[in-house]
C-alpha cells in the first residue's frame, strides 16, 4: 500500500512502549486521516453552532456541511432514490432503532431470521423485538468453520420469515456471507432484509443500487471517520410506518397542548442535537475512501490477511478460527493453553495493538468452543512488514507464556 | 506486568479444584468484561477453619489471583476469611498492593487489566456478604 495513504494517518506514527505502533485492531475502530481531524477541529474552532434552526452565518454553514455529508453518504453507497440516509450514533444505535421500529409490524408466529456469527448489536435488539412481538427467532445454520450452510438456504427455509437481519462481514472471522443470494431470497419471499454493515462498509465497495436491502447500518468510526456517528440507509416506505427514534426538538412538525405531529423524513428520525462535528467529519472519511481504489485496497487487505494466516498457522499450538475463503481483513486465533488477554498485553509491549476477548460475538465463541480469541484486523494502510512484526511479537510472547 | 513470580502463581495447581470430596460450590466469580470466570469451592474442616479451591477459565492474572486467595484464607474461619477479603480489597482500592497483591503490582491500578485479578476477590467478598 502506498506511503501516501499511511502519511495521512498521524496515529500510525505514534509510539507505544518506545516502539512504532502497529495498529491491527481496525475491526474495532480505525485511526482517522488528517482531513477528518481537521474537519472536526475546523467546525469547533471556526463555526461551532447548532444546525437546522439558526439563521446566522455559522448556523447556515454548519447546516450545509451536515447536509453535504448526507449527500456524500448517499452517493458513497449508491443508495437508490427510495432509500433515506439517516444519521445515527453508530451501527448499534441504527440496528436498535430498526428492530424497535419494526415491532409493530411483527406478530405472533412471524419469524426473525438471524445468524449465529452476528455481533451482539445485531442479535440482542432482535431478541427484544421477538419478546415484545411474540415472533420467533431462527438461526441460519453454519458449517464447522462458521460459513453459512448454503444447502440449507432455499425458499422453504425462508417460509414464515418476516425479517432477515444478518451481518455483511463477521467481525471475528472476516467471513463475507453471500449477501446477494440472501437478498434474492428475501426479495422473492417478501422479507424485510437488514444488513449490519459495520464491518463490511469499510472493507468492500458497496453498491446499494445492486445489492437490494431494506436497512443497511454502519458505524462511521470503523470507516476512518469520527466516533459516535452511524449512517443508516433505510427504505423510506418502511420508515413511514415506524415511530420516531427520539421525541423532542428538531423532529416535530407542530406541538400542541395534548398532541404533536412529526416532521417529514429524515428530520423525524433525527430528534435532538446530533453529533454535528462527527457528521461533518463523516464526509471527509467517505471522501478519503473514495480517493483510493477500493477494489485494490480490498485485494491488498485480502493478501496481507493470507500472509498473516500462513505465518500464524506455522506457530505451534495456534488454531486459526473461521474460513480461509470469502474472508477479508480479519483473523482470529486461539492458542493452546494461553489466554488471549495475556498474549494481547504482551504483544502490546512490542507496539502491536491486537484485540482480545469475545468480540461481542458470544454465539460464535460458543460455536468454536472458545471463550475468547486473539484478533488482528487490517485497514487500508497496513503493510506486510507490520504482519512480520506482529507475528514475531506473538512468537516472542508465547515463549514467555508457555 | 508479567513476571516469573506471577507466572508461577498462575500455573500453581495446588488449589485447583479436582472434584475432591467434601468441597461445596461457594460462588461463581465472573469477569463481565471478557466472560472469564472462576468457581470457588469451600470445605469446612471444622467450625473454625476452611479450605478453598478454584476452577475456571481465565488469564494468568485471574488464575494467579484465585491461587493467592485460596492460599491466603487457608485455615481461617469463614468470618475471618470474609473480613480478610474486605480489608485487602479496601487496601487495593486505596492504591496499596501490600504483600497480598505484590505479584500484581506491575499492573497499574487504572489499567483495564486490574479487573482481571480483582474480580475473583470481589466476587468472593460479595458472596460472603450475602
Ligand atoms: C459486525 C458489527 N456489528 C455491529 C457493531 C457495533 O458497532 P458500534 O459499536 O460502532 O455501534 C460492531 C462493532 O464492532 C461490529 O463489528
Amino acid at each position: 500500500m502506498n506511503s501516501d495513504i499511511r502519511s495521512q494517518f498521524p496515529l500510525l506514527s505514534e509510539k507505544v512502549h518506545d516502539k512504532q505502533v502497529v495498529f491491527l485492531d481496525n475491526a474495532s475502530t480505525t485511526p482517522k486521516p488528517q482531513s477528518v481531524i481537521d474537519a472536526v477541529n475546523d467546525y469547533y474552532t471556526h463555526y461551532c453552532s447548532n444546525i437546522h434552526r439558526s439563521v446566522y452565518s455559522f448556523g447556515e454553514k454548519a447546516s450545509k456541511a451536515y447536509e453535504d455529508s448526507r449527500e456524500v453518504a448517499r452517493s458513497f453507497f449508491s443508495a437508490p432514490d427510495d432509500m433515506t440516509v439517516l444519521f445515527t450514533a453508530g451501527a448499534t444505535d441504527g440496528l436498535n432503532f430498526v428492530a424497535r421500529g419494526l415491532i409493530p409490524s411483527l406478530s405472533e408466529g412471524d419469524t426473525i431470521l438471524l445468524s449465529p456469527i452476528d455481533h451482539h448489536a445485531n442479535l440482542v435488539p432482535w431478541q427484544i423485538a421477538a419478546e415484545k412481538s411474540g415472533a420467533n427467532i431462527k438461526y441460519i445454520p453454519i458449517t464447522e468453520d462458521s460459513t453459512f450452510d448454503m444447502a440449507a438456504l432455499d425458499d422453504s427455509f425462508f417460509e414464515g420469515v418476516k425479517v432477515c437481519a444478518i451481518t455483511g462481514m463477521s467481525n471475528v472471522t472476516g467471513y463475507l456471507p453471500p449477501l446477494e443470494k440472501i437478498s434474492a431470497l428475501c426479495r422473492k419471499n417478501n422479507i424485510i432484509f437488514v444488513i449490519d454493515a459495520a464491518q463490511l462498509a469499510s472493507h468492500a465497495p458497496v453498491d446499494l443500487g445492486n445489492l437490494s436491502c431494506d436497512f443497511f447500518a454502519t458505524s462511521v468510526h470503523k470507516m476512518y471517520g469520527p466516533t459516535g456517528v452511524g449512517i443508516l440507509l433505510a427504505k423510506t416506505s418502511l420508515l413511514e410506518d415506524m415511530p420516531p427514534r427520539l421525541y423532542g426538538g428538531g423532529m416535530i412538525d407542530h406541538v400542541g397542548y395534548e398532541r404533536s405531529t412529526w416532521a417529514t423524513i429524515p428530520e423525524r428520525f433525527e430528534g435532538g442535537t446530533p453529533n454535528i462535528a462527527g457528521v461533518i467529519g463523516t464526509k471527509y472519511a467517505l471522501e478519503f475512501l473514495m480517493s483510493i481504489n477500493r477494489e485494490s485496497a480490498k485485494k491488498h487487505e485480502v493478501d496481507i490477511l493470507s500472509c498473516l494466516r500462513s505465518a500464524l498457522a506455522n506457530i505451534d499450538g495456534i488454531r486459526l478460527i473461521g474460513p480461509d475463503q470469502d474472508t477479508c481483513s480479519v483473523c482470529s486465533f486461539l492458542v493452546e493453553s494461553v489466554h488471549a488477554h495475556d498474549l494481547g498485553t504482551l504483544v502490546d509491549h512490542s507496539g502491536v495493538a491486537m484485540r482480545t476477548g469475545h468480540h461481542c460475538a458470544q454465539l460464535l465463541m460458543r460455536h468454536f468452543n472458545a471463550h475468547s480469541t486473539s484478533r488482528l484486523s487490517f485497514g487500508v494502510y497496513n503493510t506486510f512488514e507490520e504482519v512480520d512484526i506482529a507475528v514475531k511479537a506473538i512468537r516472542d510472547s508465547l515463549e514467555f507464556l508457555r | 506486568m508479567y513476571s516469573l513470580e506471577l507466572k508461577q502463581l498462575a500455573t500453581d495447581k495446588t488449589h485447583v479444584y479436582a472434584d475432591e470430596p467434601g468441597f461445596e460450590h461457594l460462588c461463581s466469580c465472573r469477569n463481565r468484561t471478557c466472560a472469564d470466570y472462576v468457581d470457588i469451592y469451600v470445605k469446612r474442616i471444622d467450625d473454625h477453619t476452611v479450605e478453598m479451591r478454584h476452577k475456571g477459565e481465565g488469564c494468568m492474572f485471574s488464575k494467579a489471583s484465585a491461587h493467592v486467595l485460596c492460599e491466603r484464607v487457608k485455615g481461617m474461619s469463614m468470618n475471618d476469611a470474609k473480613e480478610y477479603l474486605v480489608q485487602n480489597l479496601e487496601r487495593l482500592d486505596n492504591g496499596e498492593y501490600g504483600e497480598v497483591f505484590a505479584a500484581f503490582s506491575g499492573i497499574p491500578l487504572d489499567s483495564s487489566r486490574t479487573v482481571c485479578y480483582r474480580y475473583v476477590w470481589a466476587g468472593c467478598r460479595d458472596c460472603f456478604s450475602e
